[in-house]
């Protein structure tokens, strides 16, 4: 492991700045960073998660501008390219996630590729878990470097960081930073412990193969009541990617625009027919919950969800998925 | 109250009168009561009720249509049940009104992003809100988080109830301030906060699910035939979508403040809803919701309307 002071953080701000653009914690979203000062975020909690990076609310895929009888067309791609420097395992996690479904077989998806392969993650441990958070139920933790290139952890005033990939390593090794101290080591085990500790796990053993029963189940009903039907919890999921393509018209022009849907709209899975397979709530909700721990596990052994809670605060009714998972796990089956 | 509040449910559900009590209950999140519907006598004992309770309860009421259904309701909430009924969505006779007399709701997720702490604890004593983190107790005053409508609000008493839970309370008034001080701007800096306030717009569409009073089917947003509103995030769309909803409203909002207090962005709609709010009342002395057997505001023609706002 390296250490770099925090008063000297500019050491490792310009190598990161020669990556590209760095992203830091701001309280509502990632942004860019225009001095090294802005790399000590105290932002625990970003409320829009990184996933708005490589997944941005809106994208415009293709241009169309008509001429007399002639139409010519424009590809448009957005690339990004650059170091998120803080971003917390829970998120690194959620992009892991994000990777499954868009950079493989079938599903890859140029758009994602071309800012995900260019965009380094600089994780950070996270300090400061809050009571939302129910990460170690997914087998991880605040302290957990696997999902980063580069991966750090603040300990007192000090930076302590190690490359964790290939691309990760490569970056540290360019630093002109000295090694770890012996006691700086020995003070991350015993903070990693307590920290973890924090956090408070779920027991949601059994709940993939519970789920695969319960498609009949009443229980929809009473999980969907007070729902109101909006995309609030959805769109600030850092696992969540459904999209919506649609062409924006404008007079001898437009463009083909793709933005964020969310399984919880009426729309989602209406079709042309006016038939909509998910006609109610309980339908809709049933999906989400499926999505993310029946059917995720079942096509990528991985649950879709992190438990970073941010969809327990953004509801506006406070509907919370661990009381949720709950009612799924004590939810008898009928026979 | 809140003991009050359970014995009459219990009642009503033990006695068959309702199939089920829209109420609310003690959420996970510091400051938070939320929405709950109890379905059977043990359920009862998770109803609460407090000024955190800022869902307007009537934008539940179109889904159980088929269910005779008991409702906490304050004075908006029976406004919203009167706009609803006099546009046929629901009926008087399937809905047990459970009366509240309200003293204002606070806006709960502004003031819990204000803190910027850990919250462990929340109570309201003697007009102020004592928040307990993990490193202080702080005090707020009461009247300083109090949702904007509510601070103004002419009818804080339920208009008609079934049965009525505490003491009626005196109506706070003092007409729309808030609008009046938009409007004094000059022309550009109101456009200057108009845009700024829709640019934070995520398009969840958690304002229109929370609202009473927006129960289309098919919202004109959705819409691809014709297209009203483009997708995505072009300021001209945002704002467009905002403000067509707003005049959708006009004569049927009834100012409870749900859509703003629910915005996870904290967007704010109320100087939007409460000007067309305060411009019906001055210019054609129209209050929504007072009257469910009145045809909707645009629903009415009448011979003697003189129309001189179009000449």
């Amino acid at each position: 492991m390296k250490r770099v002071p925090l008063s000297e953080l500019e050491r490792i701000y310009e190598a990161l700045k020669s990556y590209g653009s760095v992203w830091v914690r701001k309280k509502n979203a990632y942004e860019t960073a225009e001095t090294p000062e802005e790399l000590l975020s105290t932002v625990s909690k970003v409320k829009k998660p990184a996933k708005f990076i490589f997944l941005p609310e809106e994208e415009p895929l293709l241009a169309f501008v008509q001429d007399g009888k002639n139409v010519t067309f424009q590809e448009v791609i957005r690339e990004a390219k650059g170091v998120i420097f803080g971003i917390p395992p829970c998120e690194a996690k959620a992009i892991s996630l994000l990777d499954l479904n868009f950079l493989q077989g079938e599903g890859e998806d140029i758009y994602y590729k071309k800012r995900r392969e260019n965009v380094l993650l600089f994780g950070l441990a996270c300090l400061a878990p809050d009571s939302r958070c129910f990460c170690t139920t997914f087998g991880y933790g605040p302290f957990t470097e696997s999902f980063t290139d580069i991966f750090g952890v603040v300990v007192d005033d000090v930076l302590l960081f190690e490359g964790i990939t290939e691309k990760g390593k490569d970056l540290v090794k360019n630093l002109d930073v000295e090694d770890a101290k012996g006691e700086e080591l020995k003070k991350l085990e015993a903070m990693k412990k307590e920290i973890t500790e924090r956090v408070k796990k779920l027991d949601i053993q059994g709940i993939q193969e519970k789920l695969a029963r319960m498609m009949d189940s009443e229980i929809w009903d009473k999980i969907s009541s007070s729902c109101l039907g909006c995309g609030a919890c959805t769109y600030y999921c850092p696992t969540c990617y459904c999209f919506d393509i649609q062409d924006v018209e404008r007079p001898n022009w437009g463009y083909r625009l793709r933005t964020w849907d969310s399984c919880m709209f009426t729309l989602y899975t209406l079709e042309g027919s006016g038939h909509n397979p998910r006609p109610e709530l309980k339908y809709r909700w049933r999906n989400r919950l499926m999505h993310k721990f029946n059917y995720y596990p079942v096509l990528y052994q991985e649950f879709g969800c992190v438990g970073c809670g941010r969809c327990i605060e953004v509801c506006p009714v406070n509907i919370d998925i661990r009381e949720i998972l709950m009612e799924v796990k004590n939810e008898p089956i009928r026979a | 109250m809140v003991k009050k509040i359970r014995e009459i449910a219990r009642k009503l559900l033990e006695e068959g009168k309702v199939d089920v009590v829209l109420g609310y209950e003690k959420g996970t999140e510091p400051l938070s009561e939320r929405p709950f519907v109890a379905r059977t006598v043990e359920e009862v004992e998770r109803l609460t009720y407090s000024p955190f309770a800022i869902q307007n309860l009537a934008t539940y009421l179109p889904r159980f249509n088929n269910n005779k259904v008991a409702i906490l309701a304050r004075g908006c909430t029976t406004r919203a049940i009167n706009v609803l009924i006099s546009e046929g969505q629901i009926e008087r006779d399937k809905i047990y009104v459970i009366g509240i007399p309200c003293n204002g709701v606070i806006k709960t997720r502004e003031l819990r992003e204000s803190i910027g702490e850990e919250i462990e604890d929340v109570s309201i004593q003697n007009g102020e809100i004592v928040i307990k983190t993990t490193t202080e107790e702080k005090k707020v005053k009461f009247e300083d988080w109090l949702n904007i409508s509510c601070k103004y609000c002419e009818y804080p008493n339920p208009l008609f109830y079934d049965v009525l839970v505490g003491e009626e309370v005196k109506p706070r008034g003092g007409g729309y301030p808030d609008v009046e001080d938009y409007e004094k701007l000059d022309e550009d800096k109101r456009w200057e906060i108009f845009e700024a306030e829709m640019s934070k717009c995520v398009r969840c569409y958690a304002c229109r699910q929370s609202c009473p009073m927006c129960y289309c089917e098919h919202c004109f947003v959705d819409s691809t035939e014709p297209r009203w509103v483009e997708p995505g995030f072009d300021k001209t769309d945002l704002e467009s979508w905002h403000l067509i909803r707003v005049l959708h409203m006009a004569g049927r909002c009834v100012d409870c403040g749900t859509c703003e207090l629910v915005c996870p962005e904290g967007v704010k709609l109320l100087f939007l809803t409460r000007k067309v709010a305060r411009d019906l009342k001055r210019d054609f002395d129209y209050v929504s919701g007072l009257n469910p057997e009145k045809p909707p505001f645009f629903g009415e023609f009448r011979y003697d309307d003189k129309g001189d706002f179009i000449l």
